[in-house]
């Protein structure tokens, strides 16, 4: 199966115009791990990425863990607001790449192969419908005419860390709807609603509509389970931004796990170290 | 890189211009045209002169009215789809101002608390009110529908985790553990450092203190299976299937403790510990 991660780089430079792009350490590791892993599971793996955000990996030296990059992602990410949609840069990789693909977040780890049928979208897991992150949709403001009429509002959301769309005639669709759905809305600095909506609330809603059926690697009520299946770091980045000494363990751990599991690629230990070494 | 695909209006597959014009709806033309999906159909169609008119269509414009012209199609009356002036950043208003929710935002774009429980623990913490908003998800740590985090949980769990020295956790995490994770490293979780793009950061796992019952929770019992699990890749068929016969046996609450001794960051992924 072709697999895509994604690197949009617009969110960052929205937030620092003049800075350098780069990804944390953990993310390097993390993003390595989920590319090395998906792959040997008799996988593809390719990076969609703009052009900075290529570039980026390119002068890191780490290109070769991927099987391929495309510059795919319009960096202006065609006049959609980047602080407001800031993943935004994965519905323009769906858009480009062909069908069937699954999409994994950079910060997701398949370490077995999951079922992907050929006839049923699957994602990471369900949401449950929170008004305070998945409002009520008649609340959604619009700086254009976006018709939300007939829409279900009772599909559960589904999480996309994950998310596999075995047909291009779906996935054109609810790409272009969600896209459409970003260059409609308001500029009303929600970070979270808006972006939550277009990705993962419209996807179930488009799936319900076009009775595309859809199933999910876990059950919402048992993420936090022990597993041995999946790993997603979620929100322990920002634990592993904020604190140094589980910073360090868990890069100690991920180099351990590519020296064991992946030697033939323990020369990227060398150029992700090097890229933070002052010297 | 790219496959051809059909456009989809209503319950209609259309695959060339004809079907297009004969079942023609401006709501999804439109969303069509501004997904950019309709003139690389168009092209995928072999209309290449359609195709560039569509796409010297002026998005400030109506497009509405455009994509009549084009398509030769009767305009409805009154039908307009122009970018209005009256939703520009300053004068628009938030969906989730004008729901229940718990949050405010101020001009900075960082969340302000106004829940009670989580207000308390905050200062709990003796921290600031501009927090990060985190965790107020139905899977949220703080506030969830399974129940609010509360300090004395939190409490029970750091001694929880202190059993365990010398198991899993190493040092770093003792001593994100001891210093009260939530609190550490100059706030974390409260600093000013969070990140609003990161939708992934609302979530986390939830936990409730009555729920947990330690006496009758013993680690000691699934010390070998933490073991176990760390090394899940080497575990024969049959260990595995012992450790996952213990786990079954544990109740939701108690699987999630365990699924935190086997790495702390469990609490706000999952699988961190499979690293």
């Amino acid at each position: 199966m072709k697999g895509i991660h994604i690197i949009s780089t617009a969110p960052f430079f929205a937030k620092n115009p003049n800075g350098a792009y780069f990804m944390n350490k953990f993310e390097l590791y993390t993003v390595v791990l989920s590319a090395l892993s998906w792959k040997s599971l008799g996988n593809e793996i390719y990076l969609a990425a703009d052009n900075k955000g290529a570039e980026y990996i390119d002068i890191l030296g780490i290109s070769n863990v991927w099987d391929g990059i495309e510059k795919v992602i319009p960096h202006d990410l065609e006049g959609i607001n980047p602080k407001m949609f800031w993943a935004a840069g994965k519905l323009f990789a769906l858009r480009e790449i062909a069908a069937p693909l699954a999409m994994i977040d950079l910060d997701f780890i398949l370490w077995k192969m999951p079922e992907l049928p050929p006839d049923r979208i699957v994602a990471a897991h369900r949401e449950n419908i929170t008004p305070s992150v998945y409002p009520e949709i008649a609340s959604f403001k619009f700086k254009r005419p976006f018709n939300t009429e007939n829409m279900n509002e009772k599909v559960l959301p589904m999480n996309t860390a994950f998310l596999y769309l075995p047909d291009e005639n779906f996935k054109q669709y609810y790409v272009n709807r969600s896209i459409a759905f970003m260059k409609s809305a308001a500029d009303c600095g929600d970070y979270l609603c808006y972006m939550v909506f277009a990705e993962q609330r419209l996807l179930s809603i488009c799936a319900e509509e076009k009775k595309v059926g859809s199933q999910v690697l876990m059950d919402k009520d048992e993420l936090f389970f022990p597993r041995d299946d999946y790993t997603h770091i979620w929100g322990a980045k920002q634990v592993l931004r904020n604190n140094t000494n589980s910073l360090h363990d868990f890069c100690a751990r991920a180099r351990e796990r590519i020296e064991k599991d992946f030697p033939a690629y323990k020369y990227v230990i060398g150029k992700i170290e090097s890229a933070f070494s002052p010297f | 890189m790219k496959s051809l695909y059909c456009l989809w209006f209503g319950n209609k597959k259309i695959y060339s211009l004809d079907q297009l014009r004969k079942n023609f709806d401006f709501d999804t033309a439109e969303m069509y045209y501004l997904g950019g999906g309709l003139s690389r159909w168009l092209r995928q169609c072999g209309e290449n002169d359609i195709a560039a008119s569509v796409e010297k269509m002026d998005p400030l414009g109506n497009i509405s009215k455009q994509l009549a012209e084009i398509f030769s199609v009767k305009l409805p009356k009154g039908r307009s789809n122009t970018p209005s002036v009256a939703f520009s950043k300053e004068n628009s208003v938030c969906a989730v101002q004008n729901n229940t929710s718990a949050y405010a935002y101020p001009e900075s774009g960082s969340f302000i608390f106004e829940n009670a429980v989580l207000s308390s623990f905050n200062s709990s913490f003796g921290a600031s009110n501009h927090i990060s908003g985190s965790f107020y998800s139905e899977t949220g740590s703080f506030m969830s529908n399974r129940g609010s985090f509360t300090l004395n949980s939190f409490n029970t769990f750091s001694s929880s985790f202190s059993l365990f020295t010398g198991s899993f956790e190493t040092a770093s995490f003792q001593s994100l553990l001891e210093s009260g994770s939530l609190a550490s490293s100059g706030g974390s979780f409260t600093s000013g450092s969070f990140n609003l793009h990161e939708y992934e950061y609302e979530y986390g796992t939830s936990f409730k203190a009555s729920s947990f019952n330690f006496n009758s929770f013993n680690p000691e019992c699934f010390s070998t299976s933490i073991a176990n699990q760390k090394n899940s890749t080497s575990l024969s068929e049959n260990k595995n299937r012992a450790y996952r016969a213990k786990i079954v046996q544990l109740s939701p609450q108690e699987k999630i403790k365990l699924n935190i001794m086997f790495c702390p960051l469990n609490r706000f992924g999952y699988g961190i510990d499979l690293i």
